[in-house]
């Protein structure tokens, strides 16, 4: 397989600390079936860290009186997530370079490698949680293969949502549908004979699309591909593949499926990635402020024209009241904002949204598309 | 309103060597992006493709843009058995006629009407096939000083034009950064006097 994420280790950690990185970091990507040093690339103070614009990346920075020098601007101008780590916070000014002292700085002492680690995964977006998968079928005709693929991908420690097995009854269908939707990395569509005639897979499908989410076509033997899905990446069965009798797929089939799955997941997720923070980076350059960098939990640090700091915590999919609540709790003190890609979002729901922003006073929402007008409204 | 020629496609299996260098994820980004980055400030004219058209047509409805006046479709009656249903429910195709028994000549008629728009600013390549060639020297034809943007990082016949006009560097063939590259060009567009108005404000619904 080839290098799927990337990841770095910068200025001077002990071999005890980035023995203990290591280790975390490594059994925590083995349980997606990836091996750190491969699938996973691990730099550790390498001379240069240019990640692809097409792969998840983030690097921690570990602080010390006179660490090596690296080019962070060039870093932090390509929006990497860098991690400013110092041995306690009272000697930020004394490790830390003056590029990276806007953003955030854990302190080691704080929960160790192990906290660390954490915070280097959920920015490369490798986090359970953060790996997202929405599967779409017509019941009818793929349900086997999909409780299937169900099992195979949870494996792997994805989130997947499947109808039958996400949603509560009493929860409001298609409200949830919509919003489990959008907080996907990818639509794994199982694309049989009469995918299109249902409404509710044509709808997922469009969806997906108007969201920049990356489509998977499993495309079933029988079927002849819509001109609609030509947008789609292909994962391809053969007639051998597919038992007719039970409608299950063959092992060989569903080890494809999975690994072009992670595939096209780091891709999905790093260029919408890259292109969110662009939105926000345009919006606050075209208001003479200025674009800082990329920190823990993927904040987003700016600089307001007059000079004051903005965090913007993005969020992917749907924001809810506890995106506004982490936002505030992890900056205190400090001018907040949640970023959200507001395309495919329930009206519904925009408008309790509306509501919740006029009564929570610390944080805002930011439209991603609109970045420019709200910063430019803000009342530091 | 200023008006932009969009020409995007995926390049299929078969026609030609488009399809190794295509990537269609990355075609439907910059394709979401360019719509982003553009429809308050420009009419898109293009066109339409089955797979992009009804991506288009979401996101004018979630960004409050009215997609019957913001899009403007071209279609060749030649392909009239062919038609996607959405041209019935929108009002703003533009059909032109088809030249019997001739796909070329009817397309060729169908670009020369769309090019020849007097109101077209800039044109925008992304993805796409032989098509991309004859377009990019017809709207230059109309257009002598109009900018072009061909979208490398995506592929297909607008990654050679990218190549061929050679005003990229390395970076910029593999640049994904569509919301970026978009945001400088309307930036551009806007001081070289293509689209002086000023960005309007979004209206809060």
């Amino acid at each position: 397989m080839p290098v799927l994420y990337e990841l770095a280790v910068l200025g001077a950690p002990s071999d005890a600390q980035l023995n203990a990185l290591e280790e975390i970091v490594g059994q925590a990507v083995s349980a997606f079936g990836m091996t750190l040093g491969a699938e996973v690339a691990w730099l550790v103070q390498p001379d240069e860290f240019s990640p692809s614009q097409r792969r998840a990346a983030a690097a921690v920075y570990f602080g010390s009186q006179g660490a090596a020098a690296f080019d962070l601007p060039a870093l932090l101008k390509r929006a990497v997530p860098v991690l400013p780590v110092v041995s306690d916070v009272s000697r930020v000014r004394e490790e830390i370079p003056q590029e990276l002292r806007h953003i955030n700085c854990l302190d080691y002492r704080d929960g160790g490698a192990a906290r660390v680690a954490t915070a280097l995964l959920e920015c490369a977006g490798l986090l359970p949680r953060q790996r997202r998968v929405f599967l779409s079928y017509k019941r009818n005709e793929a349900r086997h293969a999909a409780l299937q693929l169900f099992d195979a991908i949870s494996a792997r420690h994805f989130e997947v949502f499947l109808d039958t097995h996400s949603i509560a009854p009493a929860e409001d269908f298609q409200a949830m549908l919509w919003h489990r939707l959008c907080d996907s990395d990818v639509l794994l569509m199982l694309d049989t004979q009469t995918y299109f005639e249902s409404r509710w897979t044509s709808a997922e499908f469009g969806r997906a699309q108007a969201k920049g989410i990356s489509v998977l076509r499993v495309d079933w033997p029988d079927s002849t591909p819509s001109a609609r899905t030509a947008t789609a990446s292909r994962a391809e069965l053969l007639a051998e593949e597919v038992d007719p009798a039970t409608g299950h797929l063959s092992l060989a089939a569903v080890e494809r499926i999975c690994l072009q799955l992670e595939e096209v997941r780091s891709e999905s997720h790093a260029v919408r990635n890259v292109n969110l923070v662009s939105q926000v980076r345009n919006g606050i350059e075209s208001i003479h402020g200025q674009f800082v960098g990329i920190g823990q939990h993927k904040s987003i640090h700016l600089l307001l024209p007059d000079g004051k700091d903005l965090v913007v915590y993005p969020t992917v999919g749907v924001p809810t009241s506890a995106s506004l609540h982490e936002a505030v709790t992890r900056s205190p003190g400090k001018t907040v904002a949640v970023l959200y890609d507001h395309v495919g979002i329930l009206p519904s729901w925009q408008a309790h949204m509306d509501w919740l922003g006029e009564h929570v006073r610390p944080a805002r929402w930011v439209k991603a598309s609109e970045a420019a007008w709200q910063f430019a409204d803000w009342e530091a | 309103m200023a008006a932009l020629f969009l020409s995007a496609s995926i390049p299929v299996r078969g026609r030609g060597h488009y399809h190794e260098t295509a990537s269609p994820f990355l075609i439907q980004c910059a394709v979401r992006e360019l719509v982003i980055a553009t429809i308050r400030t420009h009419r898109i004219v293009w066109g339409g493709h089955p797979s992009i058209t009804p991506m288009i047509w979401s996101i004018c409805e979630d960004l409050g843009v009215a997609y019957s006046n913001s899009v403007v479709l071209y279609q060749s009656r030649f392909f009239e058995d062919r038609f996607p249903e959405e041209n019935q429910r929108f009002d703003n195709v533009i059909f032109t006629d088809a030249v019997p028994n001739d796909r070329e000549a009817s397309l060729l008629k169908m670009r020369e009407a769309m090019l020849g728009r007097d109101d077209l600013t800039a044109a925008v390549f992304i993805g796409g096939m032989d098509g991309v060639q004859t377009e990019y020297q017809l709207f230059r034809q109309f257009h002598p000083a109009a900018p072009v943007l061909p979208v490398a990082a995506p592929g297909g016949a607008a990654f050679d034009l990218a190549q061929r006009l050679g005003d990229t560097v390395a970076l910029h063939l593999q640049d994904v950064n569509f919301a970026g590259i978009f945001h400088s060009a309307v930036s551009g567009w806007r001081d070289a006097g293509g689209a002086s108005q000023s960005f309007p404000r979004p209206t809060v619904p």
